[in-house]
């Protein structure tokens, strides 16, 4: 896939001369950083064989944590960001729970939490939108920089770091992909299935509200619209970056580099001026394109 | 496998008339002729939907571009008629057509290039809302055609169209699921796929039909939208795809393919319609219905869950005894 990537580069490089640019390519990579946080948690829950449809209601919701205990209750503000945190570790314990414990299927499970937390926003907000403009540490996290980098991108890249050592290097990746291939045999070998599923689960809800947090930050707002329709492209990035959707092997840089390919896409197609509607039936497009494409290639290995 | 199915209608059947008699009770405006038409109207884009995704479930698969591709038939129809001075009914038979077309698609997409069928669909439901902002051109398209309008609020005789609509779709699917070869190779792809094959069945067949007969179902359902609203929508349907898969998994179709029917789609989506119906007269928060579904739809799967292990688990038991 990074070939992919490097023909998009070049081909946008050579279109519109305003792509290739320091300024450019950092917007891409800051344009990338929600969905590509959303993405990593996403590479774990599809490693496992699962798939969690809850991300962009999750950050939604965060959105919406941070601003009623900033706002309508004031609490001080490092608390309010880590009930914000924690919002999205208890929905995704939550989906780990019923998935694991019940054995309801992770789509069901996911689209139902959808809901519920969708319409949850909904009924705290009724529809209203809250400014956080006035809370300058939210608005760094969206807004700011760090020498130059924009907040996000340095968070994109420590947490890249951070998952792909955690799937790499530790025992937890290495039990996260052997339940991935055989759930019965890790069973067997003892290890705790439940107990990992929901920590995968956790992980992601988790890692969705740290992208809630950067959205709050990014539109200095809450909103019950912050997140919808994340999940999709978070998706898109997890398996155009290689990880198999029926679980086992996956790669977290893979992830980053998908969800790289999805930015490229829409930055370039607005440079080469087409307009939004475009970017939706590319990453349609792309998406097929690109699933159709690795399973001819593994039908001719 | 059937006398389970056959209790949970049963069961359904008895829950929509035992909420129907508490929301009776609790709201005087609920149990009457205006009211209960209504609900039967407003349930039938959805139920229509639910009929075209139990469809594809039983057959193994899954259709999350349902929403998209009602907005896309919407637009198209409202576009040929208000742009394209075309003749209604003719439009609304290219918009039939368009949403054949989009169930094609997604069986081709998904047979031919072997995209699992969750990821094709659910790019088609990214790929096709764009489509339909780009022929609306960002806006919704207005049209006060007659002709449209009659879709969604006329009657014939004294029953409103879409109701018929409703009805007309229910006994075809059903009869098509329960008396036709067609509808046995749905089971039987959605059952054991490659069984099915070594039996000598075209799994290719059943799979792009049954995606074909619920892009159709759609349009049906993004006509009366149009009608409904005297508009072509670009963001019709948003969601829709939720509501259909968690009725048609709530009327005790499995997830897994194989076994279901839309006797239960049926009767599930009128307790969820009732349900809203009875949120919005109470004056309970609109804002809370997707609390409702998303819950009901988790508990009834886990509790589905627990009789199946159950059930697997007493047939290992019999079968270790009768080893011993």
């Amino acid at each position: 896939m990074l070939a992919v990537l490097l023909l998009l580069v070049a081909f946008f490089s050579l279109t519109s001369n305003r792509f290739l640019s320091v300024t450019n390519l950092l917007k891409i990579l800051n344009d990338t950083a929600v969905v590509g946080i959303l993405a990593l948690g996403m590479t774990f829950v599809l490693i496992i064989a699962g798939v969690d449809l809850s991300v962009g209601s999750i950050v939604t919701m965060t959105t919406v944590v941070i601003g009623t205990f900033l706002v309508t209750l004031p609490v001080a503000l490092p608390l309010a960001l880590v009930l914000g945190l924690l919002t999205g570790t208890l929905i995704g314990l939550a989906n780990g729970l019923i998935v694991a414990r019940l054995g309801v299927p992770p789509i069901i499970t996911t689209l139902g939490m959808l809901s519920i937390v969708q319409s949850l926003a909904s009924f705290i907000t009724q529809g209203a939108i809250t400014s956080l403009s006035d809370f300058e540490p939210v608005t760094f996290l969206g807004a700011g920089h760090v020498a130059a980098i924009p907040v996000p991108v340095v968070i994109l890249l420590g947490l890249t770091a951070v998952c792909h050592i955690l799937l790499t290097r530790t025992s937890f990746g290495a039990r996260v992909r052997g339940i991935g291939t055989n759930r019965r045999a890790s069973a067997l070998m003892g290890i705790n299935v439940a107990g990992y599923t929901m920590a995968v689960y956790a992980l992601s809800g988790f890692l969705a509200s740290v992208g809630g947090l950067i959205v709050a930050g990014r539109i200095a707002a809450s909103s019950s619209q912050a997140g919808v329709g994340l999940e999709l492209p978070a998706i898109a990035s997890v398996v155009l970056g290689g990880t198999s959707l029926f679980g086992g092997s996956g790669s977290i840089l893979g992830t980053l580099v998908g969800a790289v390919i999805l930015s490229v896409l829409f930055t370039g197609l607005i440079l080469v001026g087409l307009p939004f509607f475009y970017q939706l039936v590319a990453t349609g497009v792309v998406l097929i394109l690109a699933i159709a494409f690795n399973e001819a290639l593994r039908r001719i290995s | 496998m059937t006398g389970w199915i056959r209790n949970r209608e049963a069961i359904l059947l008895g829950s929509v008339v035992a909420t129907g008699v508490v929301f009776a009770l609790t709201s005087p405006f609920f149990l009457t002729v205006t009211n209960l038409s209504n609900i039967a109207v407003q349930s039938s884009m959805i139920l229509l939907i639910a009929f075209g995704m139990t469809v594809v479930i039983i057959a193994g698969g899954i259709d999350l571009s349902v929403g998209s591709a009602a907005a896309v038939v919407a637009v198209c129809t409202v576009w040929l008629i208000a742009h394209g001075s075309m003749a209604a009914p003719l439009a609304i038979l290219i918009g039939l057509g368009t949403g054949a077309l989009i169930g094609a698609t997604n069986g081709i997409i998904i047979s031919k290039l072997r995209v699992p069928d969750f990821i094709a669909t659910l790019a088609m439901l990214t790929g096709l809302r764009g489509v339909a902002f780009l022929i609306a051109g960002g806006f919704a398209i207005r049209s006060t055609d007659p002709q449209l309008a009659f879709v969604a609020n006329g009657r014939i005789g004294p029953i409103p169209v879409p109701i018929l609509a409703v009805a007309v779709a229910f006994v075809a699917v059903h009869l098509m699921l329960a008396n036709t070869t067609f509808g046995r190779a749905l089971y039987a792809v959605g059952g054991n796929r490659h069984a099915a094959r070594l039996a000598g069945l075209n799994i290719t067949r059943p799979k792009v039909g049954a995606y074909m007969i619920a892009g159709t179902l759609t349009a049906v359902a993004g006509i009366i939208g149009a009608s409904r609203t005297a508009a072509g929508s670009p963001i019709l349907g948003t969601g829709w795809e939720l509501q259909a898969i968690a009725i048609v998994i709530l009327g005790g179709t499995n997830l897994f393919g194989g076994a279901g029917g839309v006797t239960g789609t049926l009767l599930a989506g009128l307790l969820l319609g009732m349900t809203n119906n009875w949120m919005s007269l109470t004056g309970l928060s609109w804002w809370l219905q997707g609390v409702v579904v998303g819950t009901l739809l988790i508990l009834v799967v886990a509790l589905n869950q627990r009789q199946l292990r159950r059930s697997t688990s007493s047939l290992q038991g019999g079968l270790r005894k009768a080893e011993a």
